[in-house]
């Protein structure tokens, strides 16, 4: 009886043994495991930083690429209303002069014109181009002969080309060889008056800085 | 005394075989774990891709209620520069008439 009990006992040993070794075994595999997870989650995190970094400021970048976009369309909207109002300032002109070409003030400034342009070419004999309405005005126009010999200093005689030209009005004067010339039209003295004048007409067309909130 | 032979070696086997099924049981939660850990970087990649995602269409959001108001604010400015150019048409085309005029010497 002592001996059944003995090897009994003997093999609940044995048994208990092999769990506890089996428990440890587990409880080893399962230490083991967490730490390879806790690594490999650092891993992740330092492997990604520089990654993740990136894509923050990319997505930073959508943001600014957007508000950019927005900064520069509202800076052509502004300056685009100012081309608008300059191009239209620009378009009376042309219109104002259309209608004085009758006005004497024109014929003088036709006058003014001529004179110019011929001491510029150093007198000699020469051409004058104009619009065809303006060529019977010049034709009237007496003197320009004496005044432009006296500016000068060589004796010039002026004739009015056959030929009209396409034009809003002034005077293209030319030498009578044709290949030197003065280029005084309506339209050429108006982009010089655009580039000489435009801050100026900037100001008297927009004397106050915009200031939509308070608007009147 | 064969009797108590016999009862120790099936103690044994069956003791062998509890070891066998733990070191199975240990073998599997080390693949296991291994897999995971060889997923973990994608599982952090992706959670941070929508982290940042979110914050993305947040800043993008912003961004666009910002450029509206930068927009409408530019509309106005505009909108009053019309005005002002309307109101100033006259006096600038009489400077630009009067500027042309002066390249012939007419306007004195």
């Amino acid at each position: 009886m002592s001996k059944v009990s003995s090897a009994d006992q003997i093999e609940q040993t044995i048994i208990r043994e092999s769990k506890a070794d089996a428990k440890r075994i587990v409880d080893d595999a399962e230490v083991e495991a967490r730490q390879l997870l806790i690594d490999a989650q650092e891993n992740a995190q330092t492997n990604l930083t520089g990654w993740a970094e990136r894509r923050k400021q990319m997505a930073q970048g959508s943001g600014d690429r957007i508000l950019g976009k927005a900064q520069n369309d509202a800076h052509m909207r502004v300056m685009n209303a100012q081309a608008r109002m300059m191009d239209e300032a620009f378009e009376q002109a042309r219109k104002r002069f259309d209608k004085e070409r009758s006005a004497a003030k024109y014929k003088t400034f036709l006058r003014s014109l001529i004179i110019d342009a011929g001491i510029q070419l150093g007198g000699g004999d020469l051409v004058v181009l104009s619009r065809k309405e303006d060529q019977p005005v010049i034709s009237k126009i007496t003197g320009l002969g004496t005044a432009i010999s006296k500016g000068a200093g060589k004796t010039a005689k002026v004739s009015v080309g056959k030929q009209a030209v396409d034009m809003i009005g002034g005077v293209i004067v030319q030498n009578k060889d044709g290949n030197i010339t003065v280029d005084y039209r309506i339209e050429t003295l108006l982009d010089q008056v655009e580039v000489k004048y435009r801050n100026e007409i900037a100001k008297t067309l927009f004397p106050k800085e915009a200031q939509p909130e308070k608007s009147e | 005394m064969s009797e108590v032979l016999s009862g120790i070696q099936k103690a044994e086997a069956k003791a062998a075989k509890i070891i066998e099924e733990a070191q199975e049981k240990a073998e599997q939660i080390k693949r296991d774990a291994e897999r995971q850990a060889r997923e973990a970087e994608q599982n952090v990649r992706r959670e941070l891709a929508e982290e940042i995602d979110v914050q993305r269409k947040n800043v993008e959001k912003k961004a666009q209620t910002q450029s509206k108001s930068i927009l409408s604010k530019a509309d106005a400015e505009a909108s009053a520069l019309e005005e002002q150019g309307k109101k100033n048409m006259k006096k600038t085309v009489d400077f630009i008439v009067s500027a042309v005029y002066t390249f012939g010497g007419a306007s004195k």
